[in-house]
This record gives C-alpha cells, structure tokens and sequence, in this order.
C-alpha cells in the first residue's frame, strides 16, 4: 500500500515508481504467460505506428496468473487508495513493442481519471526505452500548453519545421528493474526513446468511477475515443473474453467491475 | 536549433512557455568558453584575495559586468543571449543582472529565484564545466513556474534550506535528489533559459562549479508590474548583501558606454529610470 507522502507525490507529480512489486518467482510465471500470448497473437495486427506494437489482453486463459493481478490487493488496493474504494479494474494487458520509440501522449481525454501500473519485463532506463514523463503534465494547465507544441511524430509540420522528436522533449526517466512498477496518471504526458525491438512490457488498468457531470461526461466520450483509436491503429478492438467475464469463482470484486463495463458499454471494447 | 539570426524557433518558444525553461545546446564554441574560463581564473583569483576566506558562502560570485572578464562582458550584448530573450520577453526587455558565480556548496536545494510573481523575468545560466545529475546539473520541474503547482510545493516545504528538514522529505523520507524533475546534463557552451519562478535544484556539486548567468526582465507596463520593479528595487540592496556579490552590478566602465551601443544605451537608461543601478551599486531602495 501507498503512504500518505507517496500518495501526494502521485497526485503532484502524476506518477510513482515502486521497487520490487513482484517477486521472482511470479515474474517467472508472468514471463511465460507473456512468451504464449504472444505466439499466440496474430503478428499481423500491429498498432500505433512508430511503436509497431503488438498487445493482448491477459484475461484470457492463456494468463491466468497475470490476469489474477487485476484483483490482487497489492495493485488494486493501491489504484482505491488512489481513486477511491469502487475503482474499476478494467484490463490487463501485455504489450510488444518492436518499434524504437512511443511517441509523446496522454492515454485518455481530459475529466477521465485513472491509472495503469507497467512492469517491463527487461531492465530499461531514458536510453533504452524505459517511460519518460514530463512531472505534473496530468495536470490540466501544463497538459493544455504541451498540446500547442508541434511534436514530430503526432502531428509533423513542414520540413523546414516537423515539429519535435521525441528525445527532444525534456522528460524525467522511470528507469526499472523487472519487478518494479510504474504507476502513472492515464492524463500525464509519457514516452519512450531508444527501446530494444523486443521489448515487453505488461500492464494493469484502473478506473475511477466518474462521479463529476464533467467526470460522466468524459467517460461517456470514451468510447468514441476508442472507436476513433480503432480506425487510427492504435488499439485493437477486442471484446472482454470469456474466460474472465464468466467469473467461475464468483470474486464479488469482478462481478461488480463487469456489472460497469456492461453498464458503460466496454464489455464489446476493452477500453484503451 | 540556433538559426542564423539566432532567433529560437516557434516549438521552443512553446516548449518554454509549456515547461518554464528552455534547453539550448552548444551556443558558444569550446573556444569562447576557453576565454570564458580564462577570464574566470583571472577574476575568482581577485576576488578570493578580497574576502574573508573564513566566511561561509553559499558561492562566490561577482558580476559579469567589469573591465577585467571583457570578453564575457561582451555576451550580454551577444544576439545569442538577447535575441532569443526578446522574443520570450518583449523587443523592450532588459539585460538587469549577470554574474559570474564559483559555488562552494554541494547542493542547492529546490527554490525558485524571485518573490515578485508580476513581472516574467528569465535567467539564462550556462556552466563552464561539464555538469551531470550527481555532479551538479540544474534539475527543474516541468510547468512549476505556474500555479496551483508552484505554490503546492511551497506547501510541501520543498524549499527548506540547508540542514532542515521539509514536512514532506521529513514525512517520505525522500531527499531533494528523490523528487521528480528533468535534469538539465550539459557541457560547456549549452545553455538553459528559465523563468525565475520555475522550481530548480542541483546536487552534486563541488568547490568552485561554475556558472554565468544573464537574467532579463520584461518591461514593466502595468501598474502591477511597476510595483513588481518597485519590491525588486527595495529587495536589491538586501539581495546583494545575503548573495556576497563582489563589485559593482553595472560597473563605470559598462555604464560609460564607449561603443555607443544602443541597446545597451536602452538598458542603462530603464535601469536608471526604474531604480536598479542605485539600488544594485549603491544599496538604495526607492525607485525614482
């Protein structure tokens, strides 16, 4: 669990790296899992242009292990320390990347609050992919000032003037260890820079329950967002599988974050 | 990028007006920040011989502003300085401090520079030696310079000074290296510009790290502004007092003006107007 400090560093800051959040033995099993989804991924539907990126949910049977992290208390105790107690889990996934770089963005819209914890499988730090944020960018008046500049690979202008490269935007680098989680705020601006073309990288997804008209409204929108993202390759679209939904435990924990996927329509669109 | 007529170009001037501050690499040559070295042992070596070597100084620092450092003299008056800081700040802004600064300490904990939030003001600081993030680099946080974030830190107490403990360090057990910022790594020549309410911190540092700075204020046009010049001009004896700066901020022979330069004419001319040059040189504290 966070302490208060860690807490308001999140919110100040817009994102924590937490040392050791998995042990050795689970990042065994985590890598195998990582290692079938992926021969079992279709190569062909590559996403996101420069990251040429491949991923997959984990809440299927091929990853038991690594879907059970959504509800395991470690994480999502965390994300309701975060967001409050009836947070949504809403995805785990894994993520190949074989492109060198991921271009500077937020993950979602403004008014849309949440959170998502990385775990790279390899150690990785600024010159070798590791996420670079730029610190307190999940706030709405930096956020709004980035937008306005040109960045290269999101909306390059002129040749004269394309706009930045990634590495030319100044960042703080969350250099990581396996084990090691990367918490950070969906709204903070983050990148990567010089990966290897084999990187993986897994990903746990929570959402706070929108409580503000502006909140509700954001959320609602979201889903537009993730058809528009769909048509720009950057996710796949990809219906809750069975082998989670069915819930054959009865984990009340799941039952109530299914009850508000159907309720928000995603249960036909895991949210990006 | 530095274009020919060293104007920044318009994705800095929003990167600096995203982040408040601006990264500029290689604006001098490894053979200009050789003079500038030079000059700077000359000068450090002067002021040593005037002051209490038993005195506990944060730095030891003079202005740049003297016949003995000409050639650094000369880069107030650089377009590579002052252009791109007319574009930021306005074609009417003035150069109204530089210094040159040899530090002792080996941390600088996180402040910002001014308490006067009216009037933008920018210090362009470039190091003489090679700077890394355990080896004094300026480190900043991004967009602090703006609020609510600048005043939250304020509250966090993250500018305790030297041997006191913030609430949050305190509480986190976290130092100043731990917090979140971009850290500026540089060698001699690059250059970064910041708003001076930009939070901005170095640890690392070693007995004489050195740094020249170039800092200019917009003009001041609003009411607010000119009372802004007005707490600077009653601050400014204090300041020079609590800094140790040795010598004069605009020496006799910079004010003499003997090239007739004209945006130098400029300067002295607001500096005067608004007060600076008897408040920095002589320790008054009315504006005129």
């Amino acid at each position: 669990m966070l302490t208060d400090q860690q807490i308001h560093q999140f919110h100040t800051f817009g994102f924590l790296v937490l040392k050791n959040m998995l042990k050795e033995d689970e990042l065994k099993v985590v890598n195998e899992e990582f290692e079938k989804g992926y021969t079992k991924k279709n190569k062909s539907e590559l996403i996101a242009g420069a990251r040429v990126q491949l991923n997959w949910s984990n809440l299927d049977h091929h990853s038991p292990y690594t879907a059970s992290l959504l509800e395991d208390k470690r994480f999502y105790g965390i994300a309701q320390q975060l967001w409050g107690e009836d947070v949504i889990g809403t995805n785990s996934q894994s993520n190949h990347y074989a492109g060198t770089r991921s271009p500077w963005h937020p993950d979602v819209g403004p008014n849309t609050h949440g959170c998502k914890f990385t775990f790279y499988l390899s150690p990785v730090d600024a010159e070798s992919g590791a996420l670079r944020v730029i610190p307190g960018s999940h706030r709405p008046e930096i956020s709004d000032m980035i937008r306005k500049i040109r960045l290269k690979d999101n909306d390059p202008g002129p040749p004269e003037d394309p706009g930045l490269a990634v590495n030319e935007v100044p960042f703080c680098s969350c250099d990581s260890q396996p084990g090691d989680a990367v918490i950070f705020n969906y709204l903070i601006w983050h990148a990567s820079w010089h990966g290897s073309k084999n990187r993986r990288m897994v990903s746990l997804q929570y959402y706070k329950n929108p409580k503000t008209p502006e909140e509700i409204v954001a959320l609602q929108a979201h889903g537009a967002a993730f058809t528009k993202n769909k048509k720009e390759k950057l996710t796949v679209a990809q219906p809750y599988p069975d082998f989670w939904t069915s819930n054959p435990e009865n984990s009340l924990l799941r039952a109530r974050w299914i009850e508000w996927l159907r309720e928000w329509g995603f249960m036909e669109s895991i949210p990006a | 990028m530095i274009q020919d007529n060293y104007r920044i170009s318009d994705q800095e001037i929003a990167l600096y007006k995203s982040f408040g501050f601006l990264v500029r690499r290689n604006v001098f040559t490894p053979e200009e920040m050789a003079k500038v070295n030079e000059e700077f042992d000359h000068r450090r070596a002067s002021v040593v011989a005037e002051i209490d070597p038993e005195e506990e100084r944060i730095f030891t620092q003079w202005p740049t502003r003297n016949p003995e450092t000409p050639f650094t003299a000369s880069l107030l008056e650089d377009p590579r300085i002052y252009v791109p800081m007319e574009q930021l700040l306005g074609e009417d802004s003035v150069l109204f401090q530089s210094n040159c600064n040899s530090y002792s300490w080996d941390v600088q904990n996180w402040h910002y520079d001014v308490g006067v939030t009216e009037i933008e003001m920018i210090k362009n600081v470039m190091y003489l030696q090679p700077t890394t993030a355990n080896n004094g680099a300026l480190r900043f946080i991004p967009g602090s310079n703006r609020n609510p974030l600048r005043d939250e830190l304020t509250n966090m107490q993250l500018a305790k000074p030297r041997d006191e403990i913030g609430v949050f360090y305190e509480a986190s057990g976290l130092s100043g290296e731990d917090i979140p910022c971009f850290i500026f790594e540089s060698q001699p020549g690059d250059v970064v510009a910041w708003n001076e309410l930009t939070w901005h911190a170095a640890f690392g540092g070693y007995k004489d790290r050195r740094s020249c700075t170039f800092n200019f204020i917009q003009h001041p046009k609003t009411s607010k502004q000119r009372a802004g010049v007005q707490d600077m001009v009653a601050g400014a004896a204090h300041s020079v007092k609590a800094q140790g700066t040795v010598g004069l901020q605009y020496h006799p022979t910079w004010l003499e003006n003997p090239n007739n330069n004209s945006r130098r004419a400029r300067w002295i001319k607001n500096l005067d107007e608004w007060g600076f040059i008897d408040a920095y040189n002589y320790g008054k504290t009315e504006t005129k």
